[in-house]
């Protein structure tokens, strides 16, 4: 398939490879983290760990918006859709999110209108519909999703709808990185920038991490020989004692961002105070909210939100997955109580979460790994 | 668009954050369009990127966010 081919040719993975081993330094050890979701799930997908010299190690990061979300948020929004007249609209991967009292499935299997739906537009083609119903969007995701959230809720504006809301839960990458950044828990070398998010917010906004904390980032693409790419291209900053931003994913991601999208979200969104994040807990700053000019489709002052507040499982350990802490298989429960199937913590729930990129494509455990490739060996 | 396909793949291709590439096969009023995306039509919102017939634009919730290719560094 052209477009896709080029970037799975692997002949040229292997001679990427080789390039990476050649620059690591003897006895060191180099750690890179993900922020993207949608980056673990390639790495695995196409065993990239394995075209890699065991002295680099890739860290996941928390880039999987439904990774992130507190059980607390969840019930919040069950409650919400429980409400007389309300049709709650959802993306696929929040359906099967636990909350402190089960899921949107388990919600809608005991009679909660909670529909799946596609896009934020689709939940707006619901709303004219469904006049008499109070359709709600559960709005969720990084920059990525907030355009496609903003310009629906202009598009409801303009349309003059007065029964379609949305429940915010848009966050914001920086704040999520800069956290991570002042974790003592974790030293990392360098960031793989997240890619769709940039095409959004351009590049600038990560340069305090190579300016104040002295790491490299480099924004990738999704396709095997984008990361790869972008880890070579991380590799020549370190072996020449640079810290710098660059741009791998440059045909997709314009350096300044698309500014009509960042407009549009400015116009209809603000940055909350503070927003709590699974394994990070409360950020400043860090998540979007309606503003008061658009407070006829806030759902947050439309509907009685409980607010609640959820300790996550005991057994559950997504907060040390998510900052890169544990891998995933170090979790207790991993591929035993905790499946794609039943999951308990949410990296377990989204296919971009990093449990189920791990469970999905096998990799049980590093040694399991080790002894596929003495075996090939 | 009255038949909203379910997140089954191994990505949810709106979800999350893995954006597509579709091509603009046609330009419709209030900033939609029709895209071919592989796998059939769809119907998506335009009016953040200059999209014109015969692009290829990253669509995110069906929301297009880029036009590839066309911007570099």
């Amino acid at each position: 398939m052209r477009f896709v081919d080029e970037f799975r040719d692997a002949d040229k993975a292997h001679a990427l490879a080789a390039k990476i081993t050649a620059l690591c330094e003897p006895g060191r050890q180099y750690k890179f983290m993900e922020v993207c979701g949608g980056h673990t799930h390639t790495i695995y997908k196409h065993g990239l760990e394995d075209y890699l010299p065991e002295s680099i190690t890739l860290v996941h990061g928390p880039g999987c918006p439904v990774c992130v979300i507190p059980m607390g948020r969840v019930d919040d929004a069950i409650h919400l859709a429980s409400q007389p007249d309300v049709i709650m609209t959802s993306f696929g991967d929040m359906m099967r999110v636990p909350g402190g009292d089960g899921s949107f499935f388990d919600a809608k299997a005991r009679g909660t209108d909670i529909r799946m739906v596609y896009s934020p537009l689709d939940s707006l083609k619901i709303a004219k519909n469904n006049p008499d119903k109070r359709v709600v969007f559960m709005a969720i995701g990084f920059e990525t999703t907030a355009p496609s959230t903003a310009m629906t809720l202009l598009r409801a504006q303009a349309a003059g709808l007065t029964n379609f809301s949305i429940f915010a839960n848009h966050v914001t990458i920086i704040p999520a990185i800069k956290a991570i950044l002042d974790s003592p828990d974790l030293r990392l070398d360098g960031f793989i920038g997240p890619g769709h998010v940039s095409t959004v917010i351009g590049c600038r906004p990560y340069e305090f991490i190579a300016r104040d904390y002295g790491k490299p980032v480099v924004v990738a693409g999704f396709e095997p020989l984008d990361i790869l790419q972008s880890i070579y291209m991380l590799m020549i900053q370190m072996s020449e004692g640079r810290s710098e931003i660059e741009n791998q994913y440059s045909r997709v991601v314009p350096w300044d961002g698309n500014m009509v999208a960042l407009k549009v979200i400015n116009e209809t969104m603000e940055l909350r105070p503070y927003f709590e994040w699974r394994g990070l807990g409360f950020i400043s700053h860090s998540a979007l909210s309606v503003r008061e000019k658009y407070a006829s489709f806030d759902a947050e002052l439309l509907f009685d939100v409980p607010g609640v507040r959820v300790a996550d499982p005991k057994a559950c350990q997504c907060g040390e997955v998510l900052k890169g802490v544990l891998k995933p298989w170090e979790c207790k429960v991993f591929g035993t109580a905790c499946t794609p199937e039943t999951p308990i913590g949410t990296c377990m729930v989204s296919p971009e979460g990093a449990c189920a990129a791990y469970y999905n494509y096998g990799r049980m455990n590093r040694n399991r790994v080790m002894e596929t490739e003495v075996s090939r060996a | 668009m009255s038949n909203v396909p379910d997140c089954h793949g191994d990505v949810c291709i709106t979800c999350s954050d893995t954006a597509v590439e579709v091509t603009v096969l046609r330009l419709l009023e209030d900033d939609l369009a029709v895209v071919d995306t592989g796998q059939g039509e769809e119907e998506v919102s335009v009016a953040l990127v200059p999209a014109r017939v015969g692009d290829k634009i990253l669509v995110h919730a069906r929301e297009a966010i880029a036009v590839v290719g066309e911007m570099t560094q």
